[in-house]
């Protein structure tokens, strides 16, 4: 007789879980988009009235830029930028020292966000107790400035930077130990300097990794606002309201669920696109062998 | 003990045919070398055996039952695997007793057992040990013991030697030999190694590409492969290959290429009627060539020059140019000739085998 | 033949090189540096000189562990909330992600390709995007405003990441430890038990020990779906302190952050080794 497969139970948690939390509210985001839902959490139907409403909203040419400010300098200074020097440097020194580092810049992904916040507030703090405003009085004997009313864009790029960095930092590292070593020698043999070594060696073998970076990062950050809501909740006047914490506000301080919703369709739609781009990119194929037991019970 | 019976089983992977329709039985007690190249299609069918495959379709019989549905659990085989697979987290007490705990079995009803096995093996010291703690050799056998402690029908070795040093190898090789000899438990050995299996088999399945090549005891696959693949794959240094026509010359048959000339005895002349066309390849083992630093008169010698010489301590092997391709001579003789000298080498026509160049088969099939 | 000749710079260049590059590593990681250890002196003193160096050394910022602060509930409370949530976020991921990681690994279906990129692709899917829609679904449930609801969401967002991890660590369990428990005489289901589940306990490790942390600094999800003050967690907490007590009592807000993060702290400490390997797959940021 042909008992039932135990994979069933060994399925069944991930699979309601997931579908409860993730596959139902996409689909219930789509709908909602279509409603003009509020607090009292009526379904009234209002058509593509959500969407005409965003082209009109005059927040959104700001929202967009911002945006795009956030999204394009924290990508380039930090999330690759920082990342591809700190692998590339501390795989350049010894392992004890490149590692030091590296756990160092692990600190702030684990760091409870809300604390991390606050270790910025204090940096950018306007008077001369703050970090950067005693760091520009003791080296340029400058007076202390209100970092976070005249530069609050450069706050929320250092602070996501800080965090972002690291996640390429690893990737990098460790695409940069897998290169035959052969090559990194044969390059220092035939007479490369370090430039020369990182640049016709190392980057052409990890531009893979580079591009997924980029991509991962990419949507990520478009779809993050937790320090931004944290240290400037958008401010000050709207100077670093991004689209992710509009769309929060929207849902959760306005109450236009329905809006909200609709606001964050266009994340949904950014997602569902990068993750059709992670399939491609993924050797989907090499990734997952095929299991080699046919013994069902 | 119990026969083991397979039908024209065929696994496949998707599109990849690993096994190919093959059929084979191993008789009650006998010990079955499956013989091939990796990629063969060898380990498959050990797995089929063992239930952890299920067959694409053909049929496997374990003495009178078929057992294509039966679990691995349910097959009462004991098995060894190359890497030996002992649990990481187990003591080698209770990897051993683990088979008899399946059965429910408490620890004072096998204890018994387990020291008779482990006293048997040599391995009685290492009791408390994790297997990270003893050597590939005594992992070995504790891989043995685990596979034999329930006193399986069945025992099936995937390629157990392998990760052995040369040494350690040619030792177990005889006790694992004499472990199923006193057994007599019905083995199916799976191997890439010919000196294994030539050693320790009481017959031998020649694989390849997922297919049968050639079933015989040790001495048929040496001494009359049924094709070129066993041919070549069997004997080291391997077997030389000559293109060749068969030509008949003043009522004297030879094998005729453009450099040598070698006589067919008249043992194989029957068989030559096998043969479709004239066209076929000569094969003569290192072994079977005598080389002479002289021509001598009143043999049929083939003219050469010496290559180069590989010393192998006991033996030498004479690599011998003729025409363009290389022969390869084995011989205690140590015969003082120099690299580029002119050497003659003496084919015995006794041992010549003779294949159909189109179908690669032999033609005393 | 020409003479063997090396220049000074030849000579030294390797280690002026290294020289440079350690440097400029110091100088970029300053101020993360700077800004933990303002962390830890801030809250041990009543003033600092030059923002980072300690004054005067006192205890009185951590009076919020015995005396609770007004306005704001008591913070044992508090802390046995997060703890709960941390743990319990855990408990659920483990056991859902040994669970599904091992039928992902090691089970041969039709449906395993599918499901494979399934959970790939949301593993990457920016589910802060579908806040509006749970809300929804917490709000028809009963679950808003309950630990419960944030637990069971936190969770279950979380799990395409546990079975991404756990599924590796069963990947690399060499495929003949599973035949020879079959072959020695047990199901699928015992071998899982007896023989593969105490060979990924590492796994099981960094799983628990990730979803613990991240439950534990959660922060939207509470921030969202949590309303009354008895509900809430560390992060929604100290996120409020912050809110009241900015520029005014770093003392107070440093103590209060630096017990917060002290499991962090803890488990950063104990396993950095394993930090660089594994946390690769786990994003944020």
């Amino acid at each position: 007789m042909k008992k039932r497969s135990p994979l069933f139970f060994f399925l069944l948690p991930s699979v309601v879980s997931v579908s409860i939390f993730f596959a139902l509210p996409v689909i219930l985001t789509g709908v909602l988009s279509f409603t003009g839902m509020d607090y009292s959490f009526k379904w009234n139907f209002v058509g593509i009235q959500n969407y005409i409403d965003m082209i009109g909203d005059f927040m959104i040419s700001t929202v967009v830029k911002n945006t795009f400010v956030y999204v394009f300098f924290t990508l380039l200074l930090f999330n690759l930028g920082t990342a591809l020097l700190l692998a590339l440097f501390t795989t350049t020194v010894s392992d004890r020292a490149g590692g030091f580092f590296r756990t160092i810049w692990m600190l702030p992904r684990l760091t409870p966000s809300v604390v991390y916040g606050l270790m910025w507030i204090w940096a950018f703090d306007p008077t001369d107790y703050g970090l950067v405003n005693i760091a520009r009085k003791l080296l340029f004997g400058l007076p202390p400035q209100n970092w976070l009313q005249s530069d609050p864009m450069l706050i929320i790029v250092v602070a996501n930077g800080f965090v972002g960095a690291s996640f390429g930092m690893i990737l990098f590292t460790s695409a940069i130990k897998s290169i035959p070593r052969d090559y990194l020698y044969a390059a220092r043999v035939d007479g490369g300097s370090w430039f020369f070594t990182v640049r016709k060696v190392i980057l052409p073998m990890i531009k893979w990794q580079i591009l997924f970076v980029t991509a991962y990062q990419t949507l990520s950050l478009l779809t993050s606002f937790e320090y931004i809501y944290i240290i400037t909740d958008g401010g000050p006047a709207f100077a670093t309201e991004v689209w992710a914490l509009y769309t929060y506000h929207s849902a959760f301080q306005d109450f236009r669920f329905g809006y909200g919703a609709a606001l964050s369709m266009v994340l949904v739609g950014i997602g569902i696109v990068s993750a059709l781009f992670y399939l491609k990119f993924f050797r989907f194929k090499e990734m997952i062998k095929e299991p080699r037991i046919e013994v069902d019970s | 003990m119990v026969s083991i019976r397979v039908e024209n089983l065929k696994k496949y992977f998707r599109k990849v045919k690993a096994v190919d329709d093959i059929s084979f039985e191993v008789k009650n007690g006998e010990f079955m070398a499956l013989l091939g190249p990796s990629g063969c299609g060898k380990t498959t069918t050990l797995l089929t055996l063992a239930g952890i495959y299920k067959p694409t379709s053909g049929k496997i019989f374990f003495g009178d039952y078929l057992v294509n549905d039966v679990q691995p659990r349910d097959r009462n085989i004991g098995m060894v695997f190359q890497s030996y697979a002992l649990y990481p987290h187990m003591s080698v007490y209770d990897n051993i007793s683990f088979p008899l705990k399946a059965k429910g079995s408490k620890k004072r009803e096998f204890h018994d057992r387990v020291v008779n096995i482990v006293e048997k093996l040599g391995i009685g010291h290492l009791l408390d040990r994790k297997p990270s703690e003893i050597s590939g050799g005594q992992q070995q056998r504790v891989a043995l013991a685990r596979a034999l402690i329930k006193e399986p029908q069945i025992f099936l070795l995937d390629e157990p030697l392998s990760n052995l040093d040369a040494r350690l190898r040619v030792m177990m090789r005889a006790e694992i030999k004499k472990l199923q000899n006193d057994l007599r438990i019905t083995t199916v050995y799976v191997t890439h190694d010919q000196v294994e299996a030539l050693t320790m088999a009481d017959r031998i399945a020649v694989f390849s590409n997922g297919k049968i090549m050639q079933i015989g005891d040790p001495e048929e696959i040496y001494n009359r492969p049924q094709n070129i693949f066993v041919a070549q794959f069997i004997g080291n240094p391997p077997m030389n290959f000559v293109e060749a026509e068969i030509k008949e010359v003043e009522g004297i048959t030879f094998a005729v290429s453009k450099n040598l000339k070698i006589r067919i005895d008249d043992t194989l002349k029957p068989y030559l009627k096998n043969l479709n066309s004239p066209n076929v390849i000569v094969g003569i083992r290192p072994e079977d060539i005598k080389i002479y630093k002289n021509k001598e008169l009143n043999r049929d010698l083939t003219e050469g020059i010496l290559y180069v010489i590989e010393p192998l301590g006991r033996d030498e092997i004479y690599n011998v140019k003729v025409g363009e391709s290389l022969l390869k001579v084995i011989t205690e003789e140590k015969l003082k000739i120099g690299v580029g000298e002119r050497v003659y080498c003496e084919f015995d026509a006794k041992k010549v085998h003779i294949f159909d160049r189109e179908s690669e088969i032999s033609i005393r099939r | 033949m020409n003479e063997y000749k090396l220049t000074f710079w030849q000579m030294k260049k390797e280690k002026i090189t290294k020289a440079i590059i350690i440097t400029i590593l110091i100088v970029i990681t300053l101020p993360i540096i700077l800004t933990y250890t303002w962390l830890v002196l801030a809250s041990f003193s009543t003033d600092m000189k030059y923002g980072i160096i300690p004054v005067k050394l006192t205890l009185h910022n951590w009076r919020f562990l015995w005396k609770s602060i007004e306005g704001y509930p008591p913070i044992w409370q508090v802390f046995f909330n997060t703890l709960i949530l941390a743990l319990s976020v855990m408990g659920l991921e483990v056991f859902a992600t040994i669970l599904g990681g091992y039928a992902l690994s090691r089970f041969k279906f039709r449906m395993r390709e599918t499901l494979l990129k399934i959970v790939l692709v949301i593993h990457a899917f920016p589910s802060i995007s579908l806040l509006v829609a749970i809300y929804y679904i917490l709000k028809i449930t009963g679950l808003i405003d309950t630990l419960t609801g944030v637990i069971l969401l936190k969770a279950s967002l979380e799990i395409p990441w546990g079975i991404w991890i756990m599924k590796g660590f069963y990947d690399q369990i060499p495929w003949e430890v599973e035949f020879a428990g079959l072959v020695d005489g047990y199901s699928r289901v015992q071998v899982w038990r007896k023989v593969i589940l105490p060979l990924v306990k590492p796994g099981i490790a960094v799983a628990g020990i990730f979803s613990f942390l991240s439950g534990w600094s959660e922060f939207v999800f509470i921030n969202t779906f949590i309303l009354s003050q008895n509900t809430w967690t560390l992060s929604t907490y100290v996120k409020a302190i912050i809110g009241d007590f900015r520029f005014v009592d770093y003392g107070l807000l440093t103590s209060i952050s630096l017990f917060y993060i002290i499991p962090t702290i803890i488990f950063f400490i104990f396993a950095n080794k394993y930090l660089l390997r594994v946390n690769i797959t786990g994003t944020k940021g």
